[in-house]
């Protein structure tokens, strides 16, 4: 498959005698879809790792779900046109992956040696308390239903009300009072797992 | 554990930058998508192959043995074609899903989930005639071994022998059907439908 441009190539100066297109400067919007991935897969990687970790818990079906994602990324980046901020497109790209995605065993054994590499390991920071504590939060995303694991990840991810209506399409309104309830309901168990100790 | 706090350790979440490479991974991506593509598109070409080559066949048979031109070979050949057709129709249609879903996939969520629903409604739907096309299959074979096995008119056994082969055969592909719509296609619609609810409010 060769490079789409997707965005109209950088015109020429008319000052320029040279006819030479000027190339795109720093940290400019990238042009192609080669381009446009290479910057998902630099700076929002992180987010893809961040989606996966909450909707698969093994590390098999993380990288399972990783795979999956990146193809989809690709598959979807000749559409995106802009309207949205580039983590916002992406985002939505991950989420609605991850909720229509169905582990296959035979895929994950096919795809393993590709993408394995790729998943960075959120859960193991510096301090192993951190990585126990954030194993745990994890897990207790995992356990809310889809829509609701969608909007806290958002929230923790620091997503204002209007990108996350912008990725899931649910009214502001909506969003906080969902929000809130998540959020009850995450210090509700962190406070019984004190109380147990 | 406050809110705060869950804040404070969600971003000490390690978020190391790309390393690898990109062009590597591009390439393997490739790769994949031509491997997830390959076997439908094989199919259809097969099939259309099928359906072309197949009356090309049934007359060059009949060119050199007068019996096969007879009337019970010639419904036996456009029952076939009929199997052809509607295998093929189903096949395009399931391609024409993946292909809807591909363009929706940078949407909201509510939209992804909503194209999603309606593909598996469409699956479903498929599903539910290719249950009829099951008999129509039996019967297709059926007389397709009948219609060969006529001639001689000496031993049944043979085709016997074939009869069953082809229950056992559509059969086989039916309850894998059924199977399929049951564990997969029945409790993937309820949780897209359940999903979906949630998304709209």
């Amino acid at each position: 498959m060769h490079a789409t441009t997707i965005f109209p190539a950088t015109p020429v100066d008319p000052t320029d005698n040279t006819g030479i297109r000027a190339l795109p400067q720093p940290g400019s919007m990238p042009t192609s879809h080669e381009q446009l991935f290479d910057e998902v897969y630099r700076q929002h990687r992180g987010l893809i790792a961040k989606v996966t970790h909450a909707f698969a818990l093994e590390r098999p079906d993380r990288e399972d779900l990783f795979q999956e994602i990146l193809v989809a990324v690709w598959l979807a980046l000749p559409r995106f046109k802009q309207q949205s901020a580039l983590p916002t497109y992406v985002y939505r790209v991950a989420f609605s992956c991850a909720m229509n995605w169905k582990r296959s065993t035979r895929r994950y054994r096919r795809k393993i040696d590709c993408f394995a590499q790729e998943l960075p390991n959120l859960t193991e920071p510096a301090d192993p308390r951190d990585g126990e504590r954030l194993r745990w939060l994890y897990a207790k995303i995992h356990q809310l239903p889809p829509v609701d694991r969608t909007l806290m990840l958002l929230h923790l991810d620091q997503q204002s009300y209007d990108e996350i209506t912008a990725i899931t399409g649910l009214n502001k309104s909506n969003i906080g009072v969902r929000l809130h309830r998540i959020k009850q309901q995450l210090t509700q168990l962190t406070e019984e797992i004190q109380n147990e100790h | 554990m406050s809110i705060e706090e869950i804040e404070q350790l969600w971003a000490s979440q390690p978020l190391p930058a790309g390393q690898g490479d990109p062009a590597a991974l591009r390439g393997q991506i490739h790769r994949e998508i031509r491997h997830h593509l390959w076997f439908r598109y094989f199919l259809v070409a097969a099939i259309s192959f099928c359906i072309v080559i197949s009356p090309v066949l049934f007359y060059l048979n009949g060119q050199y043995a007068a019996h096969y031109n007879s009337p019970l070979n010639v419904v036996s050949l456009a029952l076939r074609q009929i199997v052809g057709i509607a295998t093929l129709y189903f096949l395009i249609r399931s391609l024409r899903r993946n292909r809807a879903m591909l363009r929706r996939r940078g949407d909201t969520l509510q939209a992804v989930i909503a194209t999603a629903l309606a593909n598996i409604e469409s699956e479903m739907a498929d599903y539910n005639v290719g249950f009829w096309g099951v008999l129509f299959g039996l019967v297709t074979g059926g007389l397709a071994a009948y219609a060969n096995f006529q001639y001689p008119q000496a031993d049944w056994r043979p085709l016997m022998g074939r009869l069953a082969f082809i229950i056992v055969l559509v059969g086989g592909a039916a309850r894998a059907f059924r199977q399929h719509y049951r564990k997969n296609l029945v409790p993937e619609h309820d949780r897209l439908q359940q999903t979906l609810a949630e998304l709209r409010d």
